[in-house]
């Protein structure tokens, strides 16, 4: 906690944000590359979100007032660069979020960084058939192990409706996976 | 026929996703060489000093000037005697007498009228004047 509010002032100090802002990126971004990749799916797509989050990061440090946490914030940001990337992907090729999802996690196989085995690859089908909202609960909880409240703190939205939201996915997975 | 799946119960199934080697070591480099670096360009004071100094001078000399050469521009130019009789003496609602009440003693030493007049000749101009005598109380 101390070692982010002394990071937080050295980015708020012009004279120090720099620095600090490097240090901000080497931090940080593997675990948003993670969550990002979560999202996005395949590589190259992750490698052009997670820098343009670190870009509207730096543009917006004057805006961060330290209200929420930093990583909320980073999050927040990381989330929705992706969501918007792959929301516009998903129109230019005339889809739905979803549908394009689905195509991508079926187009994993052949992904030269997957190297999952079947479950694995059954598991990120079974994702891709989730609502969008409900895909980024599941993966947050589940692969990114974020607890109840910072996964509320990110996405704006009550403990008791996430809850709701994961365990609904968990079953819909499970009955997907133990089909097919 | 396989065990069902239960996600709670079932060891941690992991994403599968990997990474290019080096990727994290080589990518904060990628997002440093984009963020946009705005340098203030420092001017030293020394440099331009003189300068500074002799557009000052310049503009202060000018401004000074100024008024002077306005001045000088607008001032009547003195006219010559001549020329402002000549003037006058053109002016229908000036008679050549009251022209005379304009004249001091320098413009009639200006004028330097060269006349070889003889007492006669006075003599006679007084005579044929008709109002000598007013001339002689004025």
């Amino acid at each position: 906690m101390e070692k982010e509010k002394d990071l937080i002032e050295r980015l708020s100090n012009p004279k120090t944000q720099e620095v600090a802002f490097k240090e901000l990126v080497r931090t940080y971004q593997k675990v948003l590359y993670y969550h990002i990749r979560n999202i996005a799916l395949n590589h190259d797509d992750s490698d052009d979100i997670l820098q343009n989050t670190f870009l509207k990061v730096f543009e917006k440090l004057s805006e961060f007032n330290g209200d929420s946490k930093l990583y909320s914030w980073l999050y927040r940001i990381a989330t929705n660069e992706a969501r918007n990337y792959i929301l516009k992907k998903a129109r230019r090729n005339g889809d739905t979020y979803e549908n394009f999802q689905t195509k991508i996690a079926g187009n994993l196989v052949a992904d030269s960084y997957f190297d999952g085995d079947e479950l694995q690859l059954k598991l990120q089908k079974a994702i891709s058939l989730l609502p969008e909202r409900q895909q980024l609960i599941f993966k947050m909880k589940y692969f990114e192990e974020l607890k109840y409240e910072e996964i509320a703190d990110i996405l704006g939205v009550s403990v008791g409706g996430l809850k709701s939201n994961y365990h609904l996915a968990v079953k819909k997975i499970e009955e997907f996976i133990n089909k097919h | 026929m396989e065990p069902k799946i239960t996600l709670s119960k079932h060891p941690k199934i992991d994403t599968g996703f990997t990474v290019p080697e080096d990727y994290f070591d080589h990518f904060p480099d990628q997002v440093f060489k984009k963020i946009p670096v705005t340098t203030v360009k420092v001017v030293p004071f020394k440099r331009n000093n003189r300068l500074w100094y002799f557009v000052a001078a310049s503009f202060v000399v000018g401004l000074t000037l100024l008024p002077y050469y306005w001045w000088e521009q607008n001032t009547l130019q003195e006219v010559d005697s001549s020329t402002i009789e000549n003037y006058l003496a053109y002016q229908a609602m000036v008679s050549e007498d009251e022209i005379v009440n304009f004249l001091d003693e320098n413009d009639l030493e200006k004028m330097k009228i060269d006349l070889d007049i003889s007492n006669n000749d006075l003599e006679k101009i007084l005579e044929e004047t008709p109002n000598i005598e007013q001339y002689l109380i004025d």
